[in-house]
């Protein structure tokens, strides 16, 4: 599903990714690990079409990535940073408005939507709106947003941020779901819980100091 | 001497953001500047504009007095209703978490504050009602003792207005209520003039009445004013009790948001500037905005769920709804007067520009749609819809409400004035329309581009500030040439279409470059 070969991104004489290569299929878990700049979200925004390899190649499903390409969006959920939110929707509105435009009928969205907050503990929270969230809820917010669509291939980095325990086991529990429905899934992180949780290989990056 | 912790605390404070003496000349030597270069010109420009014999006859013709007194009703209106945003006692964030967490009083660690306000308040009403006594004085309306007079009822004026603006600040809810019990006042009292004699408002009326003749007692006029006073000086008087009663969260958040507005503002950034102080939606969370029913991802089923969506959306912030259709509605009105011209002229051109700003901003509520579809064009995927289609489906609303919205205002006005209304209805929609797209653009805007950072030196000096204002304000700026010439289309077809097309290239220019750093 996700074929990384060499790819090394380079700033003028910086080098924010070195030459890295990885492979995962359907139903595999990566754990992107490192230390603060080492490239971790530097490979993710590769593998989610965010910027181009300097060198080396980038495929996702046989085919180069490109967030243009209708394909690679259906294919690719990912979340790198929190996603833009509408401020005039409630959670609910909104977790459901990405569900709708992904369902096939009204009933699918509507289904898919409410998996996605009783997975993360949301339904509590489904009639408030983004500034009324705390920022581990916001956090829940956002990953409930992308978790809110099909996809074949899933991205987070560092999910963790401002999570509590019980709060970072259920998106492990979660996106462990979506692995085993056949997503193959990318995660960047600190987190222990995440890679023990996982499971699947750990790719170390070691940076360039 | 007796210490004075707060005095001390503000000592401490000030030498430490203390500029030097170099710094104080450069402010003394702008600020010369700036009253020779601006305020003078500008001063001049308004004493020969209302001394124009249609100024003069408007100021004493007899309904002068009664028009004033509203507008000063007015004002302390907006006064109590602006406390609750930004009050007269606001300090850094930093002095304002340490006074008004201390032990000390308000009106020790915020009076200064408020006294500044005072004085900056008092010396705008006084400048404003002298400068009308002044002008009516000069070309023999009133005696120069009047316009004396005119000017002690500024101060008044001014005084009361602050009070009213601390009022807002202390008591937000009860400012709200005391300003709508005012303007229900103001109504009654401008339909039964018996009423007049017992509010504020009717003793401007009755001293302007008095002041404004040639032959007029002044003594006559400023008994007026007594009453006045006493109410100035009585209000004046609970400024303590009405600092003690503001609350630390109102400090502290009124601080935070004026500083974070200033910091957008100085970097030309007004649209975030202005959303520091947008109402946040707080009703109608239980109704559903998005129902998926039977929906799905049939097109027109879409485009339904969108409408909906974003009319639910923009419902749950009312007052924000109602100003911005409010001003859709008006400048329609505008646009329909506009468009009566027989030629081309530089007023009417005017009147059309102003009509289509007032558009822009009125379509404000109407595009948070908007505004989140260019965020996520210029973000990962996260609807399972292209951009361009996400950018579509959110603006059906604000497109559909102002062809509604202004359609309907152009017809109505065109009627009442007589006029064929298919040109001022197809004028106003355009203008409207144009608007929606003055939105996108701006939607589209991104961050200040670095290249124009860039120094622009000129034997005159760097005009890089002057491109980077523009920029700032592209949307407002390209909207007013379309309103200005729009409204004149029977005269000249061709410059509606020159007018438009840049608004066009740029929105254009900007959604292609959606996605890049460097918009």
């Amino acid at each position: 599903m996700i074929v990384v070969q060499d790819a090394e991104v380079r700033e003028r004489e910086l080098t924010l990714l070195p030459a890295t290569s990885f492979e995962a299929g359907a139903g595999d878990a990566v754990v992107v690990r490192g230390a603060n700049g080492a490239g971790k979200s530097t490979l993710l925004r590769l593998l989610a079409g965010m910027r181009s390899p300097s060198s080396g190649t980038v495929r996702v499903a046989g085919r180069p990535v490109d967030s243009r390409d209708p394909r690679t969006r259906r294919s690719m959920a990912a979340m790198i940073g929190l996603p833009p939110m509408a401020p005039d929707l409630t959670v609910r509105d909104h977790v459901l408005l990405v569900a709708t435009t992904w369902s096939a009928s009204g009933q699918d969205a509507e289904r898919l939507a409410g998996q996605v907050l009783d997975e993360l503990g949301l339904h509590p929270l489904a009639t408030r709106y983004p500034h009324e969230l705390s920022s581990g809820q916001t956090q829940l917010f956002g990953l409930a947003l992308v978790l809110a669509r099909p996809c074949d291939a899933l991205v987070l980095d560092e999910p963790e941020q401002r999570l509590d325990a019980d709060r970072l086991e259920l998106v492990v529990a979660a996106v462990d779901r979506r692995r085993r429905a056949g997503a193959t899934v990318v995660v960047a992180t600190h987190s222990d819980p995440i890679e023990a949780g996982l499971g699947g290989g750990t790719l170390r990056l070691q940076g360039v100091a | 001497m007796r210490y004075r912790p707060a005095r001390a605390a503000l000592a401490i404070w000030n030498a430490s953001h203390a500029h030097s003496a170099s710094d104080r000349r450069y402010a003394g030597y702008l600020g010369v500047m700036l009253a020779i270069v601006f305020v003078a010109p500008t001063v001049r420009a308004l004493w020969t504009a209302a001394s124009q014999p249609d100024v003069l006859h408007v100021l004493v013709a007899p309904t002068a007095p009664l028009v004033g007194g509203l507008c000063v009703g007015g004002l302390w209106t907006f006064a109590l209703l602006l406390g609750g945003l930004r009050g007269p006692a606001l300090r850094s964030p930093v002095l304002t978490y340490a006074l008004a967490r201390s032990g000390l009083s308000r009106i020790s660690a915020f009076g200064g504050s408020v006294m500044r306000c005072a004085l900056i308040v008092t010396v705008l009403t006084t400048g404003a009602t002298g400068f009308i006594g002044v002008l009516l004085a000069s070309h023999g309306s009133l005696t120069f003792g009047a316009a004396f007079a005119f000017a002690v009822l500024g101060t008044i004026i001014g005084v009361i207005a602050t009070v009213a603006w601390l009022t807002g600040q202390a008591a937000p809810r009860a400012a709200g209520a005391l300003a709508t019990g005012v303007v229900i006042l103001m109504g009654v009292s401008a339909i039964s003039p018996a009423v007049a004699p017992f509010t504020p408002w009717g003793w401007i009326a009755a001293f302007w009445s008095s002041a404004a003749s040639p032959a007029a007692d002044p003594a006559t006029a400023i008994r007026w004013l007594v009453p006045l006073a006493a109410c100035a000086l009585a209000l004046a008087s609970l400024t303590p009790w009405l600092l003690s009663r503001v609350r630390t969260q109102v400090l502290e958040g009124q601080s935070a948001r004026w500083e974070s507005s200033s910091v957008h503002a100085y970097g030309m950034d007004f649209s975030s500037a202005v959303s520091a102080y947008q109402g946040r939606p707080r009703v109608g969370r239980r109704v559903r905005a998005v129902r998926a029913g039977g929906a799905g991802r049939s097109g027109i089923a879409l485009v339904g769920t969108f409408v909906f969506r974003d009319a639910v959306g923009a419902t749950r912030s009312p007052g924000r709804l109602a100003a911005g259709a409010f001003g859709i509605a008006a400048a329609s009105v505008l646009v329909t007067i506009a468009s009566t011209a027989p030629e081309p002229g530089v007023a009417l051109g005017a009147l059309g520009a102003f009509a289509a700003v007032l558009a822009f901003a009125g379509l404000g509520p109407f595009t948070d749609g908007v505004r989140h579809a260019a965020a996520v064009a210029g973000d990962l995927p996260l609807y399972g819809v292209s951009d361009a289609q996400l950018l579509l489906l959110h603006a059906a609303f604000p497109v559909s409400a102002v062809l509604v919205l202004s359609g309907v205002m152009a017809a109505v006005s065109a009627l009442a004035l007589g006029i064929s209304p298919p040109a001022p209805i197809l004028c106003a929609a355009t203008i409207g329309l144009c608007g929606v797209l003055a939105r996108v653009s701006n939607a589209l805007k991104g961050p200040l581009p670095l290249r124009l950072l860039t120094p622009i030196p000129t034997p005159e000096g760097d005009l890089s500030g002057a491109v980077r204002f523009i920029w700032s304000i592209d949307g407002v700026v390209l909207i007013a040439c379309v309103g200005a010439v729009l409204p004149l289309a029977a005269h000249a077809p061709a410059w509606c279409v020159v007018a438009c097309v840049p608004l066009v290239a740029v929105g254009a220019a900007r959604w292609s470059r959606r996605r890049s750093a460097d918009r």
